[in-house]
């Protein structure tokens, strides 16, 4: 009896139990089958698939259905009326906005209606420029549809609803670029990189204010990673440019990639010390790899005086080695990392 | 929908599964779980560097070679091919350290497509229907031996890559149904194994991977860059899809549950969604509930990351008009939505019990 007290106290047995580890267990033959079944239900218990079953039904069935409507317009179906298409997306817009506010915003429900009203938005605008044909640039729709949808987006406490508004600019930025500032103004793309910087990098620090000050909604770990993405990828770009074509310095390309490396060392620096994330780290760590081959493979392919057939064996093995430094970096990272949340907890 | 904040320790000593684990066990299990904290195995982000960093240094290895004039001779870029394999095995072997581990990685890859390219130019043609089977040898004799989960994930999704491939360039539309059987058969029964042995794990994601993989390539096609004039209908995968779909339901519930009235709407709607929806959404469900059923993180992210991928391509796809895509679309919505009604007014109460 002391014997098993003993054993039922072993520090291993910490480890949070979840489906996938008794699985695990019971496919190395340590757990017999019944016992298996047991703790299986122990774990997820039939209201716990009811609730899962409910929340991916509402996910699904509201992304097919609004992909279903953003079909049918697109189909411009000649024989309804402007009139009729108009009252019909504005009677789908009313009702998803109604049933969110009879549901709260607090319900799941409620806020995937306001996010199906915030999409219905959008294809208002794009019905109303396919019947007009007003000739605005694909940018104004965009923009409009971000412009028309804020309020919501304040008020919906909805991780993916922000996302959906962040996209919006993003693209409505892109397309300005493409159809008015290069065209029209001759803007730099460098311009736009940074742009898409300061705007995915305020969205990042709003963020992280909001999770400081206990704002739940926003404390999903993927949401760093995913604003950390576009971050580090815009600035890249200028970045490899730079390094590829070093013989043109624009100042404004300098600049950008300047703002590229304080970028990556202060998320680096943050997410190693501060948040404790490894999912932006490892982002880091392979983005500065890229740029990192990138100045290798310049200097080798047009500084070197090497045959080519060696240049590109050399850039071979060069890139394992690269890779590989990084992976031990992050392995490293992770592991002294778990030793000091180890240490500090209580 | 998370999994009870309970401890190992905790389960064990839950009243439910006490008496189920005795003493042996506990020893046992706890010896494992302590082992394996010592040996954990790489995260996501590591093997997804590893991956890439090795696809790049092929990439490069295979100009090298192209250059070094190694493929411009069947039997040159074939005998070449199995050194960098065998080269590949011995260094797995040999040593666990992050440079040789890709090495050999990129070295399996390179020696893979030498072996591909030999194949090809050995039988004078670039026919899919010669890589196809160079590459199902290589895949079957390589991976009992090059315990590379990168290279085994790859290996096998590479191969279903390829025939289906083949069948769009031999326009032999019908054949895909038959490749979706295959995978839905071979995930099913990798999956679903009560006691899957962990060197068929890589095979497993592979498997799982190949089905989305397969919808989207079949969706891809019939983007206007690339059209075939693919006409076959969809309804044989569609139905292959709704079986599959409904034996996951029978294997995943306890017989006395099998009457329970939550599992007749689940097979009803299950039924109707097979009539009026595309094999994507099929697909989508399927990984969404075994994600969740075996605590899979990955195979979750999957269908979260299928989901509007799917969605995107099917909407350029021609083969099928806008507006019919539209009413398959929504409709396939509504059908989840009003299920999801039904269970909340009708079962909410006897799930609860």
């Amino acid at each position: 009896m002391g014997n098993e007290a003993d054993q039922l106290n072993h520090p291993a047995l910490n480890k949070k139990a979840d489906i996938g580890l008794i699985r695990s267990l019971h496919q190395k033959g340590l757990l017999s089958d019944q016992a298996f079944l047991s703790a299986g239900a122990v774990l997820r218990p039939v209201s716990d698939w009811f609730s899962w079953a409910r929340q991916m039904l509402l996910f699904l069935g509201c992304a097919l259905v609004l992909a279903g409507v953003v079909f049918f317009f697109a189909y411009n179906w000649a024989s309804i009326g402007k009139f009729f298409k108009f009252g019909m997306i504005e009677a789908g817009i009313f009702i998803c906005v109604i049933a969110a506010y009879k549901r709260g915003r607090t319900q799941l429900s409620g806020k995937v209606l306001l996010l199906s009203g915030a999409v219905l938005v959008g294809v208002q605008l794009a019905v109303y420029g396919q019947i007009y044909q007003t000739g605005a640039d694909a940018f104004e729709l965009f923009v409009g549809w971000s412009f028309l949808i804020l309020g919501w987006v304040i008020v919906s406490e909805f991780a993916a609803l922000w996302l959906l508004w962040l996209v919006l600019l993003n693209t409505g930025m892109i397309l300005y670029w493409k159809q008015v500032g290069d065209p029209a103004y001759h803007m730099p793309y460098e311009f736009l990189c940074l742009t898409l910087f300061v705007l995915n990098g305020t969205g990042l620090v709003l963020r992280e204010a909001g999770v400081k000050r206990g704002l739940e909604w926003l404390n999903n770990g993927w949401l760093r990673s995913l604003l950390f993405t576009p971050l580090l990828v815009v600035l890249s770009i200028p970045a490899i440019h730079l390094i590829l074509e070093f013989d043109d310095l624009e100042p404004v390309r300098v600049f950008a990639a300047l703002v590229w490396a304080a970028a990556a060392v202060g998320g680096y620096l943050c997410c190693r010390f501060k948040f404790r994330d490894m999912g932006p780290l490892a982002l880091i760590v392979m983005n500065t790899c890229v740029v990192l081959l990138t100045v290798i493979g310049k200097l080798l392919f047009h500084g070197v005086r090497f045959s080519p057939v060696y240049e590109l064996l050399s850039f071979s093995i060069i890139i394992l080695v690269v890779v590989s430094a990084a992976a031990f970096w992050l392995r490293r990272t992770a592991a002294v990392m778990a030793d000091e949340s180890w240490e500090m907890e209580p | 929908m998370n999994d009870n904040d309970l401890t190992v320790r905790e389960l064990l000593t839950h009243p439910q599964v006490q008496g189920l684990v005795n003493s042996e066990d506990v020893k046992r299990l706890t010896h494992d779980l302590d082992e394996s904290e010592a040996s954990l195995k790489d995260p996501l982000y590591i093997r997804v560097l590893f991956g890439t960093g090795a696809w790049f240094s092929t990439f490069f290895l295979l100009i090298f070679l192209a250059v070094a004039r190694v493929f411009s001779d069947s039997e040159t870029a074939i005998i070449s091919g199995v050194i960098f394999l065998a080269a590949a095995i011995y260094l797995s072997k040999r040593s666990q350290s992050t440079f040789l581990t890709q090495l050999s990685l990129s070295l399996a890859m390179c020696g893979n497509v030498s072996v591909l390219i030999g194949a090809s130019e050995l039988l004078r043609t670039l026919e899919f229907s010669a890589v196809f089977v160079a590459h199902f040898i290589v895949c079957v004799a390589v991976y009992p031996f090059y315990a590379n989960s990168i290279y085994r994930f790859l290996s096998p999704l590479a191969l279903s890559g390829i025939a289906a491939a083949w069948i769009i360039a031999e326009e032999a539309f019908s054949f895909i149904h038959l490749l979706v059987a295959v995978e839905v058969f071979l995930a099913g029964l990798l999956l679903l194994h009560k006691k899957p042995c962990l060197f068929l794990a890589p095979l497993r994601y592979a498997s799982a991977v190949m089905l989305p993989a397969t919808i989207l390539f079949m969706n891809l096609t019939q983007v206007d860059l690339w059209r075939n004039n693919f006409n076959e209908p969809l309804w044989p995968s569609s139905l292959l899809l709704t079986g599959s779909l409904l034996f996951l339901y029978w294997y995943l519930t306890d017989v006395s549950k099998r009457r329970a009235p939550w599992f007749i709407l689940t097979v009803v709607s299950t039924l109707l969604l097979g009539v009026l929806t595309t094999p994507g959404v099929l697909v989508a469900i399927g990984l969404l509930i075994i994600g969740y059923a075996f605590g899979d993180k990955i195979l979750t992210a999957l269908s979260y990351v299928f989901i509007p991928c799917f969605l995107v391509l099917f909407y350029y796809a021609l083969n099928i008009d806008l507006a019919h895509k539209s009413w398959v679309i929504a409709g396939s919505g509504i059908v989840l939505l009003v299920v999801r009604w039904i269970a909340g007014l009708c079962l909410r109460r006897e799930v609860s019990q």
